[in-house]
């Protein structure tokens, strides 16, 4: 748990998102935080990096959705995750659920992160997480993985090394952290 | 994951399973302790079982029926549905077996890495009609490497197991009917009777085909048997189990006679022969060859190996492999057959429909350092006394009773000292949601009103004083009470050897774990209409009480360097007459006083409150026993 | 058997196995008239009893259209799946770290005493430890890869013959504590392992983890275990200490210091060990091939450069060396280690006559040691120069003078299921032996396979029979297609029966097994 910060450190919006001043948010219009969701110092987020769409049509204009009471650590990173399909380069949309604890340092490339998940570190390209996951730390995830629900992830790349048991929702949780900043 | 502190919980059924033949480790263990009376009771985390025993909360199921902790040891799975873990379809429970456990989609993993392989075109640039292949994304595996392509992007298994020409489990699996047609060769061709094949022109068999021939050669003999009232064929099996009744006639290559067996059965069954394409022992110069070539890089790893059913050798002789299903698994007790988790069927859901986990019975343990800045949980120094803060949280709407009982001195090599200043506490009632939000939003420490009621004792509040006795702190439905401990002191590696000294220092022994026996005691309201309760004006109360071992690995001893030299000398020396004398003196770590932490009050408790406490821990081991 | 009464299967369990609620019935009068285990137990009181009723109509396993599970369980591995199938299901390693530690537990990863489930000298053995592990492990099986729920269904077991009955128990207590099958049945590996050869009789070679151990299986039935000599430490371990030996004697040259770990020392032998051909050169042409080996566990990493020839070496030592302890004079025997090839020599030569005659055709070798490419054919070649060059002298002289008149044996007896001593059994043959070894000879082609000159056999008393050797599919398959035959085994035990005799303090199994 981290250590608590000083005040003034968050900007706390409406729904009680707490932002740090330190953190580098691009595209900030392309992103939607659903509340109570805390983003630490020199976290990156790439709202700027949405879908390109040929001239003229209209695009839904999220890049990155987050859901409530996530968590990201220190110098995380959210990227939504690119490909080239049919010779175009082109961004794709990335939803995360709620409860999402986003490790120190992780680079979060993933297509979809369910609720209550922990990741530990780095998550590959266009993954697909379901919800109840813990991806331990270190952990690198192949592009285009799978992870169903209640697994948990380890090792370079990563596989499903064990289940996590019913309790996990609520070991999950991370209503507690919220409070603590 | 941090990995101390931790917290674990012996599941009580360790006990009721080990029936009588436990009682010879017992025997063994015995000496290690002082009170052979003492080493029954005392829960042992070093023991060699006791990995097997414990288990964190959140693991810990509870069987509202037989009011006890189930563990995943003693619960009965049963599977609610199966699912593809990368494509996360449902598979219908009637195919599952026959498709071997797996995905028939188009979900395999790496042979390699074991990451998940993706369909992708052989050639990305050109769009017509490519070959499409099986690629890793890590390790950039193709199907390519076991010059393997596919013509269509879709059911791969299907294409697969046609280019690889895989038996498929289908004729293997289906039992019964298999039999009923066993003249039917599963290799039409070269396996039919009629034309003997020699051995040696077919070393190359694969284990597969010499299953498939073996298999069918068997149920040729078994077919030629009769079948008894039953329907089955005894006397066949009986024969091949070593049972066979041998008859001279009709059989050219019956060797029974020798051993006097040579009437005749009642039925005249023909005897069983052995099967005619017997394979020599494969002349593997070709494999070491091969070895020779392709190197080391060229082989499988082990674990590349052993996951493949066929076993390779060699890096180009590895398959894909078919994602294995995943389930959705419900649990019964096993005791009293009750359903404790229910999952709902649907795969993509987390949610249950019954989910009786023990963190909502029992309180939760959590440990911290009383003061994280004097000591790190991988360095505790040996010889000192260390605070910890040892916080109960009741999940229950109840007030509940908490007695802790620890040995003075965990078992083990090295024993530490341990106590716990106050084992017998109150902890207030859990409270809804709701209330928790309408609380937290008035007074942050403890104390709340109505829920301690009249069993509140002075000492529910806490002061942050380390006295014996009383409480460090409590809140709404938690309490933190002290527990101190003096780490042993570890001989060097190589050092001295003296008796002790024979079995090497494990890492096991830097470990310091507790065994702490929570006791809890509660009433709680009988389970009934609410139509009854209201008749009988009075809720009917009911006495609850859970009795079980936890054990607390609280941090991993460092090296002995806080205390000076002559002192350190000095406490060696008491440590190795320590056997002997009774515990809970003060005098036995009086020396290590002064260097303890600074944040507590540490002449609070002296000789009379460590005293005290090892009373209370006794008397409850006692009340146990008795 | 009430405990299963009450259960009523989810809808998707019933449509896939209709007929196991009626099977399983405990009210089912032929499973609980006929106990499979007292049938054992009379047979094995009474060897000329009458108990064929419990034989030939069977008890638990023959009424049932569901195949059973087999497991088979050794020291290194756990093997799991269905009968009726050419592989099993899943292969898991006892040790693997999660069979071991505690559960959400980081630290507790100690790496000792880790290397197998139970080592041959029980007495450091916590039977304990064993039967959690097995709990694991078997539990891992059903919930990961046979996705089954376990109490429904029946157990086959194999396991090594002359199992340590402690061990047994232990075994049997983790299946039926923990899973509740209602019954196991036991089988012998050594018989499984011919009848996945195809064979009735054969010497197997089982080239274990902990130990080589011989047996000789005459009609299905373990008739001998090679005498005195019949087994011998040059297993698995010793060849894995072999390689760490000499590993580390490369690295050290190479001019680096670390042990390497034993682990990679596994992994190493595994991937790049070989054994040389029966009178292959032992020093190496000048322009072998050389061999790279990554090694990660010696500080620092490094990569050995090794003639591939070389890596013949401790498959050498382990097996054919005249002795496998250090010794000043390597070249001079031990009295209790002798080189595996000798071994299985004796073992034939101690054999009555016909069951040598058809053991010498029948050399099945299996177990770890034997996936030591080329390591079989090496030792079936050896033992037949062996032959060759000694015969069989010693083994006739004796033969005559045991002679023993034969006891007449009613067909009744030989419906039961007994085990029946080696002594017993094999009381000598008749003057129509030589025919009956006529009969019995190999059927391949004159001048097939083996490479031995096949007018170099002709030994006084010794006709046609040539020693040959059998790959056999490993005692799983073998069980498997048992079991797909609905056969039965020596010993099946029964849930109640078993728990009830553990907790009076017996060993659950009937006496002599």
């Amino acid at each position: 748990m981290p250590p608590k910060q000083i005040k003034g450190e968050y900007i706390e919006t409406d729904t009680g998102n707490k932002v740090s001043r330190k953190s580098v948010i691009l595209g900030s219009q392309n992103i939607i935080l659903g509340g109570k969701t805390i983003i630490q110092a020199d976290c990156t987020i790439r709202g700027d990096l949405r879908r390109t769409v040929a001239p003229g049509q209209q695009s839904g204009n999220v890049a990155i959705a987050v859901g409530r009471y996530c968590f990201l650590s220190r110098s995380s990173v959210l990227r939504p995750p690119g490909k080239t399909h049919r010779g175009l380069y082109s961004y794709y949309p990335m939803k995360i659920g709620d409860h999402v604890f986003v490790g120190e340092g992780t680079v979060v490339e993933a297509a979809l992160i369910g609720s209550y998940v922990h990741i530990g570190k780095d998550c590959g390209k266009f993954t697909i997480i379901k919800d109840c996951v813990r991806i331990e730390e270190g952990t690198v995830i192949a592009p285009n993985t799978v992870i169903p629900s209640f697994s948990v992830v380890a090792g370079r790349p990563g596989v499903v090394v064990d289940e996590l048991p019913e309790t996990a929702v609520e070991g999950l949780e991370l209503k507690n952290i919220y409070r603590t900043i | 994951m941090a990995p101390f502190p931790t917290i674990h919980i012996s599941c009580p059924c360790n006990d009721s399973i080990s029936i009588a033949p436990s009682k010879s480790s017992a025997s063994r263990k015995a000496p290690e302790h002082d009170d052979p009376e003492e080493s029954d009771m005392t829960f042992d985390p070093g023991s060699a079982r006791s990995n097997f025993s414990l288990f964190p909360l959140e693991n810990l199921l509870y069987c509202e029926d037989c009011n006890q902790i189930r563990c995943p040891r003693c619960v009965h799975d049963e599977i609610v549905c199966y699912f593809c873990p990368n494509c996360l379809f449902e598979v219908p429970s009637s195919t599952v077996k026959t498709e071997g456990n797996r995905c028939t989609r188009n979900c395999f993993s790496c042979p390699i890495c074991f990451a998940s392989l993706s369909v992708t075109a052989a050639d990305e640039s050109s769009t017509s009609t490519s070959p499409y292949i099986l690629l890793c994304p890590h390790c950039f595996w193709s199907s390519a490497e076991i010059g393997i392509s596919f013509e269509k992007p879709t059911s791969i298994t299907a294409q697969l197991a046609a280019k690889l020409k895989l038996p498929s489990l289908q004729p293997s699996s289906s039992s019964a009917s298999s039999f009923s047609t066993p003249t039917e060769s599963y290799f039409p061709a070269s396996a039919s009777s009629t034309t003997p094949t020699i051995a040696s022109v077919e070393t190359t068999l694969t284990p597969e085909e010499m299953y498939a021939r073996l298999k069918t050669h068997y149920a040729t003999q078994r077919a030629g048997s009769g079948t008894d009232e039953f329907g089955t064929s005894p006397g066949a099996l009986s024969r091949l189990m070593g049972l066979y009744s041998s008859t001279l006639s009709g059989s050219k290559r019956t060797f029974g006679t020798s051993l006097g067996v040579g009437k005749q059965t009642a039925k005249q069954k023909p005897d069983w022969h052995e099967y005619e394409h017997v394979q020599p022992t494969h002349d593997e110069s070709t494999l070491i060859n091969k070895m020779r070539t392709v190197g080391f890089t060229g082989t499988t790893s082990s674990q590349q190996r052993i996951i493949q059913p066929h076993h390779p050798l060699f890096t180009s002789q590895l398959r894909p492999l078919a994602a294995l299903l995943r389930t959705k698994r419900s649990k019964r007790c096993r005791a009293c057959r009750h359903i404790l988790v229910k999952p709902e069927s649907k795969v993509t859901t987390t949610r249950f429909r019954i989910k009786l986990v023990a963190m909502n019975y029992i309180p939760a343990l959590t440990i911290s350092l009383l003061d994280p800045t004097s000591v790190s949980y991988h360095s505790l120094t040996p010889l000192n006394t260390h605070q910890f803060l040892l916080t109960v949280t009741n999940p229950l709407f109840d007030p509940i009773n908490v007695t802790l009982a620890t040995p003075q001195r965990t078992p083990g090599r090295f024993p530490t000292e341990v106590t716990i200043l106050c084992p017998d506490f109150e902890v207030g009632a859990n409270t809804d949601v709701w209330d928790e939000a309408l609380a937290s939003a008035g007074a942050t420490s403890g104390a709340p009103t109505g829920v301690q009621g009249s069993q509140g004792k002075s000492r529910r509040t806490g002061k942050k004083t380390g006295n014996t006795g009383t409480v460090w702190d409590a809140g709404r439905n938690w309490t933190t009470v002290v527990i101190e401990i003096v780490p042993p002191l570890i001989p060097v590696e190589g050092g001295d050897s003296d008796a002790e000294g024979e079995k090497k220092i494990t890492e096991l022994d830097r470990i310091v774990q507790i065994p702490v026996c929570v006791r809890v005691e509660y009433e709680t309201e009988l389970e009934r209409e609410d139509s009854l309760s209201a008749l009988s004006g009075r809720e009917q109360k009911e006495k609850r009480e859970h009795t079980y071992w936890s054990v607390l690995g609280l941090g991993r001893i460092g090296k002995f360097g806080g205390v000076k030299s002559s002192e350190g000398s000095d406490t060696l020396g008491s440590m190795d007459s320590m056997p002997t004398r009774p515990m809970g003196r003060p005098s036995s770590y009086s020396v290590n006083k002064p260097s303890a932490g600074p944040g507590l009050g540490v002449d609070a408790f002296g000789a009379s409150g460590m005293g005290a406490a090892a009373a209370v821990a006794a008397a409850v081991r006692g009340g146990r026993k008795a | 058997m009430a405990t299963h009464a009450p259960i009523t299967p989810t809808p998707s369990n019933r449509s896939a196995f209709p007929m196991r609620t009626s099977s399983l019935n405990p009210a089912n009068p032929l499973t609980s008239s006929r106990s499979a285990a007292s049938t054992i137990l009379q047979s094995y009181t009474t060897p000329s009893g009458t108990a064929v009723g419990g034989a030939s109509s069977g008890g638990l396993y023959l009424h049932h259209s569901e195949d059973p599970l087999i497991f088979e369980i050794g020291s290194r591995l756990l093997r799991a799946g269905f009968a009726n199938e050419g592989i099993p299901r899943c292969e898991l390693e006892w040790t693997k770290e999660v069979f071991w530690s505690r559960e959400g537990c980081v630290w507790s990863t100690d790496g000792e005493g880790r290397g197998e489930l139970w080592r041959g000298d029980l007495r450091s053995v916590e039977m304990g430890v064993v039967e959690d592990v097995v709990e694991r492990g078997v539990r891992m099986a059903y919930n990961k890869y046979l996705l089954l729920d376990s109490k429904l269904k029946r157990v086959i077991v194999v396991i090594p013959a002359c199992f340590p009955t402690t061990l047994l128990t232990s075994l049997a207590k983790s299946f039926f504590v923990h899973f509740q099958m209602p019954g196991i049945m036991l089988l012998e590996s050594p018989i499984m392992s011919c009848i996945a050869a195809g064979t009735r009789s054969a010497l197997v070679l089982d080239l274990g983890w902990e130990e080589a151990v011989i047996n000789i299986v005459y009609e299905l039935r373990v008739v001998g275990r090679g005498g005195a000599r019949g087994r011998s430490r040059r297993g698995g371990r010793v060849l894995r200490g072999m390689w760490g030996e000499f590993l580390e004697a490369e690295v050290e040259k190479s001019g680096m210091k670390g042990k390497v770990g034993e682990r990679e020392v596994e992994e190493v032998l595994s991937r790049v060990g070989w054994c040389r051909g029966f009178g292959e050169e032992t020093v190496a042409s000048g322009n072998d091939s050389t061999i790279d080996i990554p090694l990660s566990t010696t500080t620092p990493p490094t990569k050995l450069k090794l003639a591939f020839c070389r890596l013949s070496e401790p498959a050498e030592k382990t097996f054919f060396a005249r002795t496998t302890a250090p010794s000043i004079s390597p070249d001079y025997p031990d009295d209790d280690d002798f080189p595996i090839p000798q071994l299985v020599y004796e073992a034939l030569e101690d054999s009555p006559i016909d069951v040598r005659a058809a053991c010498m055709q029948r050399i099945i070798i299996v177990g770890g040691g034997s996936l030591v490419p080329g390591l079989k054919k090496r030792i079936v070649d050896e033992v037949r120069s062996l032959v060759e060059t000694a015969g069989w002298e010693k083994g006739q002289r004796r033969d005559k003078k045991n002679h023993v008149p034969q006891a007449p044996a009613s067909d009744l007896e030989l419906l039961k299921i007994v085990e029946t001593k080696p002594e017993f059994q094999l009381h000598s043959e008749d003057e129509g032996e030589m025919t009956e070894e006529e009969n019995y000879e190999w059927h391949a082609p004159p001048g097939g396979l083996s490479p031995g000159v096949p007018g170099r056999e002709k030994k006084p008393g010794i006709g046609g029979p040539k020693v040959k050797g059998l790959e056999s599919l490993g005692a799983w398959v073998g069980a498997s297609l048992v079991a797909g035959m609905k056969g039965r085994g020596n010993i099946e035990v029964e849930r109640e029966k078993f728990l009830s005799t553990v907790a009076g303090g017996g060993s659950g199994f009937p006496f002599g097994f």
